[in-house]
C-alpha cells in the first residue's frame, strides 16, 4: 500500500489521540475512585450501582427507625420497670402492712399519705414522655393518660365491667345525713356508731357522673336500673334497699357519687355478666389526677352537643417499618398496662381509708352526758371508751377487709402489666436482633457496591503507568518520524 | 531523409516535458496540506515519430506533455460519503444523550432517584413522629425539591428539544449552502470541460463539498455524461439527499424550515404556502420544524427510515418517542391513528417517561392507585386522609400551572378543589354518591406532566394540612396514611416495569445503553471513515518523498537535456564552422 505523508499524521493523531483517551479514563478512574462516571460507561455497572445506593439508604433509614423505636421503647421499659418493681411492690407492701393490725392509726395514716405519693408517682410514670410525646397514649401522644391540668368537657363514657371487677367487702358509713326514707337529718347526727354491710361493688373510674334535670345519675347498665344514692344515705350500702327493684322493674344497682362505687346486691353480683357488660355515663369536668377518658376509654365527646365525635381506642398500635413491609410495633397502651381499673383500685383504697373516721371523743362525752344516758364519772367514761373501742374495731375490720382485698388485686394488676412489659421486651430483642441485621445488611450492601462500581486501584494505576507509556511512545515516535521526508537531504 | 536542426527539437521536447512535469511537482507539493486535494500527474507521451521508409524503421522526435490528469478512486468517495452519514448521525446522537445523561445523572446524589429516596425517608421519619411539625414541614420540603428537580428536569430537556431544533435549521441551512456552492462549481466545471479538458481542482473542490454534505445527510452522487456528436463534451454532476433531488447539475432543490404548531401557513422564498404542521408529541415545545422543499412545496420526510447523517441523529433525538405518542392525526377521526415519528428514544420518550412516572405517582400519592387504577393494597390516598385540624385530605401533588391560575380551590375547610375532577354519575344521569351523600369523582391526571407538577401550596404554607391518619379521632400520632405513603415505594406493581426504582432504574437503563451504543458506533465510524479516508489519501494523498524522487529524476532530464542541446551545438559549430576548412 502506498503511504503518503497525511495518511501518517492521520494516523499517528488518531493513535495519539486513542492513547490520551485512555490516559484520560484511567487518570479519572483513579481520581474518583470509580469505574464509571456516567451510567452509558457501563450501563450494567450503573444499574446496579443505583440499586445498592438504594439499598443502602433504606438501611440506613430502617437504623434510624429502628433506634428511633428502641429510644421510645427504652423509655417505655423504664417506666413499666418503675411501675412494676418499685411503686407496686411499695404499695403492696404498705398494704400489707396496713392490712396489720399491729399499727397504730397514726401510722396508718402515714402510710396511707406514703401510698398516695407512690399513686403520684405512678401517675407521673404513666405520664412518661419521649421526645415531648406520652408513650403509654397510642397515637394521641398529646394526651397525658393521668391528667395532669382540669379538662372541662363532657364526654359519654363506656367502661366495661365484668364479674372478677366485682370486689366483695365492707362498707363503712358515719356522719348519715340522710334517713331510710330519704329525708335529711338536721342536724346530722355524728356519734352513731359506723353501719357496716358486706357489700359489693364496682369502683367506676370517676366519681361525680353528671346527673339528669330530675337528679338521677346518667349512667345505664342495660338489664339494670340505676340508682343515686350519697354516701352519706343510710340506704347507700343496706342490703334490702339493694334487693328492691328499681323505677323500671330491673335490679337496682347503687351509685354513690363521692366514690364513683356501684352497689349491688349479693344476687345480682353473683348474676352479673362473665363476659362484661358496657357500663356507659356522661361526665362534665374532669381534675387534675383523673385518668384521660381519650386515652382510656371508647368515649363521645358532647361538649357540642350538635357535633358529637366519637373516639375510641381501637387500633392505636404505633407501628414503625424496620424492614420493607415489615412492621413492629412501638408502644403499649395505658390501659392496657396500668388499667383504669388498677388506677380505680389504687384511689379508691386511699380515699377509702382516709375517710374513715370515729367519733369525736368530746361529743360522744356530751352526748352520754346528756339525756337519755346522763351518764357522769367512770360509767361515762366507760361508755365512751367502749363507743370508741367499737369503732376503732370496726375500722380496723373494715380497714383489715379491704387492704386484704388490695393484695390481691395489687397482684393481678402488677401480673397484668408484667404480660405487656414481657411483651415490649421481647419487641426489642427482635428490634435489637433487626438493628445487628440491619448494621449487617448495610455493610454488605457497601461492600457490594464497592466491588460493583469502585476502581481497582493496584490495577488502574498499573493499566495507567502503561497507558501513559504508550502515549508518550507515540508522542516521541510521530515527532520524530514526522519531521523528515527526502527534502530533508536534498543537497 | 535526413533534416538538419532536427536533434534541437528532440531536445527541447525533452526540456519542456521535464519542466511540466515540474510543475506539476510544484503544484503537488504547494498543495500537499490541501484538504481533499488529489495529487496530479503529467500525461506524458513520445511524440509522433518519423517514418525512414524502406522498412528501416522511424525516428523518434522526443516526448510531448499532452494533459494532466488527477489520481481519484470515486468508489473509495462513494464509500466514504456513506460512512460519513452514519458518523454523523451517531456523533449527533452521542452528543445529545450525553447532555440527557447529565439530567438524567442519578450516579450523583442528585438526581431524581435520589430525590425520590429522600421523600420516602422524610416520610419513614414522619411515621415515627407524625404529629411533629418539623418532620412534617421536612417531607412537604423534600416533596417539593423532588418536584421541583423533575420539572428542572424535564425544562432542561425542553431547552434542549429547543436547541436540537435550532441546530436542525442550522443544517438545514448547511445543507442548503453546500448544495449551492456545488452547483456552481459543477456549472464551472461543466464550462472547463467543454473543450475535453479535466477541470481537476475544481473537481477536488466539489468532492469535499460533498464531503462535508455526506455529513449532514446521505448522499447519491452521480455524474451523467450527456455528450453527443455535437455537443462533445457535456457531464452533467447531481446529488441526491436521502432519494431526494438536491443539486441537479446547476439547480438546486434549496430546502426550508416550517414551524410546527404555529397559527399560519408559512410562505417559503422559493414562493410556495406550506401550512404549519400539527406537533407530534404532547410535550413538543411549539415552533419545531418541518423540512420541506422550496420551490415545490413538496415535504422532506425527516421521518423517512433510509434518512442517515446528522440530520436523522437531531430529527431522531428530537423526535424519537419509541413509537408512542398521544397525538391523533385528526383528533375528530380516531380511526386515522396518531402520528408517528421515529422509533429512536430521544427527547420525547424521556418526557413521557417521566409524565408517566409523575402522573401515576401523583396518582399514588392522591389517591393511593397504582398505573392501572387499582387501589395500593394498604395505602389511603391523601384525598381520603384526615389533616391534623381533622380535615380532609387535598391533593398532595397536583399541576403547577393551574395554582397560578387560581383553579385550586383548597379552603380552611379542607375541601378538595375542583380542579381535574371528573363527576361520576349513574346511567340515570343522577349525580352518582358515596356513603356521606357527597357526588363521586375521579381525577383526570392527563394535564399534570413533568413541567407543572409541583406540590399543592396550601401545605407548603401550612405543613399541618398533611394528611397523616385515615381516622381523624384516632389522635396526633396516628401514621396509617403515612405508613401507606411509604408502601408506595415498594409496591412491585405500581408501575407495568415494577416499583418505582425499577421504573427509574429502567428509564436510566434505557439511555445509557443507548448512549453507548451511540457512542461505540461514533468511535467505530470514525475509524471507519478514517481508515477509508486513509484509503482514498493512499490513492490521491501527495507523498513528498515521491515527489522529491519526481522532482530529481526530472531534474536530472533537464540538465540531461540541456547538455544534449550543447552536445549538438557542439556538432554544429563543428559541421558548419570547421568542417572543409583545412
Amino acid at each position: 500500500m502506498r503511504i503518503t505523508n497525511a495518511m501518517m499524521s492521520n494516523t499517528t493523531l488518531v493513535n495519539i489521540n486513542r492513547n490520551m483517551r485512555n490516559l484520560d479514563k484511567l487518570t479519572q478512574q483513579i481520581e474518583s475512585t470509580k469505574k464509571i462516571r456516567v451510567p452509558s460507561d457501563d450501563p450494567i455497572v450503573a444499574s446496579r450501582a443505583l440499586k445498592f445506593r438504594t439499598s443502602i439508604a433504606e438501611t440506613e433509614q430502617f437504623q434510624r427507625n429502628v433506634q428511633n423505636g428502641l429510644a421510645w421503647m427504652n423509655v417505655s421499659e423504664s417506666s413499666f420497670t418503675n411501675i412494676i418493681t418499685n411503686l407496686l411492690k411499695q404499695f403492696r407492701e404498705d398494704c400489707e402492712k396496713a392490712a396489720n393490725g399491729t399499727q397504730t392509726s397514726q401510722d396508718k395514716m402515714a402510710t396511707v399519705a406514703e401510698m398516695r405519693e407512690l399513686l403520684d408517682q405512678i401517675g407521673l410514670e404513666m405520664n412518661q414522655t419521649y421526645a415531648g410525646r406520652y408513650v403509654f397514649s397510642g397515637f394521641r401522644t398529646d394526651q397525658p393518660p393521668v391528667l395532669s391540668d382540669a379538662v372541662n368537657k363532657t364526654y359519654d363514657i363506656t367502661q366495661n365491667f365484668s364479674l372478677t371487677d366485682i370486689e366483695k367487702t365492707k362498707s363503712y358509713q358515719k356522719n348519715i345525713t340522710y334517713d331510710a326514707n330519704g329525708n335529711a337529718i338536721t342536724p346530722p347526727v355524728l356519734t352513731n356508731e359506723p353501719i357496716m354491710h358486706n357489700v359489693n361493688i364496682l369502683k367506676l373510674a370517676y366519681k361525680n357522673v353528671d346527673t339528669d334535670s330530675s337528679g338521677n345519675p346518667m349512667i345505664s347498665i342495660p338489664g339494670y336500673d340505676v340508682v343515686l344514692r350519697h354516701e352519706s344515705d343510710i340506704r347507700a350500702y343496706d342490703p334490702n334497699e339493694l334487693s328492691k327493684t328499681g323505677p323500671t322493674g330491673q335490679p337496682v344497682i347503687h351509685y354513690i357519687p363521692e366514690t364513683g362505687e356501684l352497689v349491688m346486691s349479693d344476687d345480682v353480683a353473683t348474676n352479673f355478666s362473665a363476659s362484661g357488660t358496657p357500663v356507659t355515663y356522661q361526665k362534665t369536668g374532669f381534675q387534675k389526677g383523673e385518668l384521660n377518658p381519650l386515652v382510656y376509654f371508647t368515649c363521645t365527646d358532647k361538649t357540642d352537643p350538635a357535633n358529637p365525635v366519637t373516639y375510641n381506642m381501637d387500633g392505636q398500635e404505633i407501628q414503625y417499618e424496620f424492614a420493607t413491609n415489615t412492621y413492629v410495633t412501638v408502644n403499649s397502651l395505658s390501659k392496657n398496662v396500668f388499667t383504669d381499673k388498677m388506677y380505680a383500685d389504687l384511689l379508691r383504697i386511699c380515699d377509702f381509708a382516709e375517710s374513715l373516721t370515729i367519733s369525736d371523743p368530746k361529743l360522744l362525752e356530751e352526748k352520754y352526758s346528756n339525756p337519755p344516758h346522763n351518764l357522769k364519772g367512770d360509767d361515762l367514761t366507760k361508755a365512751v371508751d367502749d363507743q370508741l373501742t367499737s369503732e376503732n374495731a370496726k375500722v380496723q375490720s373494715a380497714l383489715y377487709d379491704r387492704f386484704n382485698n388490695m393484695l390481691y388485686l395489687v397482684d393481678r394488676h402488677a401480673d397484668n402489666a408484667m404480660k405487656e412489659q414481657t411483651q415490649m421486651g421481647s419487641r426489642m430483642h427482635r428490634l435489637e436482633l433487626m438493628q445487628s441485621r440491619l448494621e449487617q445488611d448495610e455493610a454488605s450492601y457497601t461492600t457490594l457496591m464497592s466491588n460493583n462500581e469502585d476502581t481497582d486501584l493496584e490495577k488502574a494505576i498499573m493499566m495507567r503507568a502503561t497507558a501513559e507509556m504508550a502515549y508518550q511512545a507515540s508522542l516521541k515516535a510521530s515527532a520524530s518520524i514526522l519531521q523528515l521526508t527526502l527534502a530533508n537531504f536534498i543537497g | 531523409m535526413k533534416v538538419s536542426f532536427y536533434e534541437y527539437n528532440v531536445a527541447m521536447s525533452g526540456l519542456f516535458t521535464a519542466r511540466a512535469n515540474l510543475n506539476v511537482i510544484s503544484h503537488n507539493v504547494a498543495n500537499a496540506g490541501l484538504p481533499g486535494y488529489s495529487r496530479q500527474y503529467a500525461l506524458q507521451k513520445a511524440s509522433r515519430p518519423l517514418s525512414l521508409g524502406n522498412g528501416r524503421g522511424m525516428y523518434g522526435t522526443g516526448s510531448e506533455v499532452y494533459g494532466v490528469a488527477q489520481i481519484r478512486d470515486v468508489y473509495l468517495d462513494r464509500k466514504y460519503w456513506q460512512q460519513k452519514a452514519v458518523l454523523g448521525e451517531y456523533a449527533a446522537k452521542n452528543t445529545h444523550l450525553s447532555l440527557v445523561e447529565t439530567v438524567f445523572n442519578d450516579l450523583s446524589e442528585t438526581g431524581v432517584r435520589s430525590s425520590f429516596l429522600d421523600f420516602f425517608n422524610r416520610l419513614q421519619d414522619l411515621s415515627t413522629t407524625s404529629q411533629d411539625a418539623t418532620y412534617r414541614t421536612n417531607v412537604i420540603t423534600a416533596a417539593e425539591t423532588l418536584a421541583e428537580l423533575i420539572r428542572t428536569n424535564a425544562e432542561a430537556l425542553q431547552k434542549q428539544q429547543r436547541d436540537i431544533n435550532q441546530e436542525i435549521s442550522g443544517v438545514v441551512q448547511r445543507v442548503n449552502s453546500l448544495g449551492t456552492q456545488i452547483a456552481s462549481i459543477s456549472q464551472q466545471i461543466h464550462q472547463y470541460e467543454a473543450d475535453g479538458s479535466v477541470a481537476n481542482d475544481l473537481r477536488d473542490q466539489r468532492a469535499l463539498l460533498v464531503d462535508q454534505l455526506s455529513e449532514y445527510v446521505n448522499v447519491d452522487v452521480e455524474e451523467y455524461d450527456y455528450s453527443t456528436e455535437n455537443i462533445p463534451y457535456d457531464k452533467r454532476f447531481t446529488v441526491m439527499i436521502n432519494g431526494y433531488d438536491f443539486v441537479n447539475h446547476t439547480n438546486v432543490n434549496q430546502l426550508t424550515c416550517v414551524p410546527r404548531d404555529y397559527p399560519n401557513s408559512v410562505s417559503t422564498t422559493g414562493g410556495s404556502v406550506i401550512p404549519s404542521g400539527q406537533k407530534r408529541n404532547d410535550m413538543d415545545v411549539p415552533g419545531l420544524f418541518d423540512i420541506y422543499f422550496a420551490d415545490s412545496g413538496s415535504s422532506f420526510d425527516i421521518y423517512s427510515t433510509t434518512l442517515k447523517g446528522t440530520l436523522k441523529g437531531l430529527v431522531d433525538m428530537r423526535d424519537g418517542n419509541n413509537g408512542f405518542t398521544t397525538m391523533p392525526v385528526n383528533a375528530s377521526d380516531p380511526s386515522m391513528g396518531n402520528y408517528t415519528t421515529t422509533n429512536y428514544k430521544g427527547i420525547p420518550f424521556y418526557m413521557n417517561k417521566l409524565n408517566i412516572m409523575v402522573r401515576t405517582f401523583a396518582r399514588a400519592m392522591n389517591e393511593g392507585l397504582d398505573v392501572n387504577g387499582n387501589p395500593i393494597p394498604d395505602v389511603t390516598g391523601h384525598l381520603y386522609g384526615y389533616d391534623f385540624y381533622g380535615k380532609t385530605g387535598t391533593q398532595l401533588f397536583f399541576s403547577y400551572s393551574s395554582a397560578s391560575n387560581g383553579a385550586l380551590q383548597v379552603n380552611g375547610t379542607g375541601t378538595v378543589s375542583d380542579f381535574n375532577k371528573i363527576w361520576q354519575y349513574n346511567d340515570d344521569g343522577s349525580p352518582k354518591l358515596d356513603a356521606d351523600g357527597n357526588q363521586m369523582f375521579t381525577l383526570d391526571y392527563s394535564t399534570l406532566n413533568c413541567l407543572n407538577i409541583a406540590v399543592n401550596p396550601h401545605l407548603t404554607q401550612d405543613p399541618r394540612l398533611l394528611a397523616c391518619s385515615s381516622d381523624p379521632t384516632k389522635g396526633e400520632s396516628a401514621n396509617d396514611v403515612i405508613l401507606g405513603f411509604v408502601k408506595i415505594n415498594s409496591y412491585p406493581s405500581l408501575f407495568k416495569e415494577g416499583k418505582l426504582l425499577d421504573f427509574i432504574i429502567g428509564t436510566t437503563d434505557h439511555l445509557s445503553i443507548d448512549r453507548m451504543q451511540a457512542n461505540n458506533f461514533e468511535e467505530s465510524y470514525y475509524e471507519i471513515t478514517m481508515a477509508t479516508d486513509n484509503q482514498r489519501l493512499s490513492v490521491s494523498g501527495v507523498d513528498i518523498n515521491e515527489e522529491m524522487m519526481a522532482m530529481i529524476k526530472y531534474n536530472q532530464m533537464y540538465q540531461a537535456c540541456a547538455k544534449l542541446v550543447n552536445v549538438i551545438n557542439n556538432i554544429y559549430d563543428t559541421m558548419i564552422n570547421r568542417l572543409g576548412l583545412g
